[in-house]
């Protein structure tokens, strides 16, 4: 494939932290989002367990 | 020979290539380390069910 020729063009110093801060970025939406619109991800980071089965056996 | 002849960075394509290879690998080792945590999610935790 050609894109590995990209780094002909675009600088390394440049593209790879605009790489990995958009991975960053998009994460960290996700994770904003999944703990936001759920209920148990906040409760579990609370230290309220998931289970209640499995805590109280 | 194409591959000494010097991009606009300053890289030649054989070097450009180099470090491609580089990217994709730490890339593919960030989404299986991904993958196992949505596993991992997906078996201990109420989401999807």
């Amino acid at each position: 494939m050609i894109y590995g020729k990209m780094w002909t063009v675009v600088k390394p110093t440049v593209g790879i932290p605009v790489f990995l801060g958009a991975v960053a970025v998009g994460s960290f939406c996700v994770h904003l989002a999944v703990t936001t619109h759920t209920t148990w991800v906040s409760k579990f980071l609370n230290g309220e367990p998931i289970h209640k089965a499995a805590a109280s056996s | 020979m194409a591959t000494d002849k010097v991009g606009l960075t300053g890289l030649t394509e054989a070097e450009s290539e180099e470090l491609h290879r580089n990217l994709v690998q730490g890339t593919q080792f960030f989404g299986m380390i991904a993958a196992l945590a949505h596993l991992l999610a997906y078996i201990y935790t109420p989401w999807l069910g």
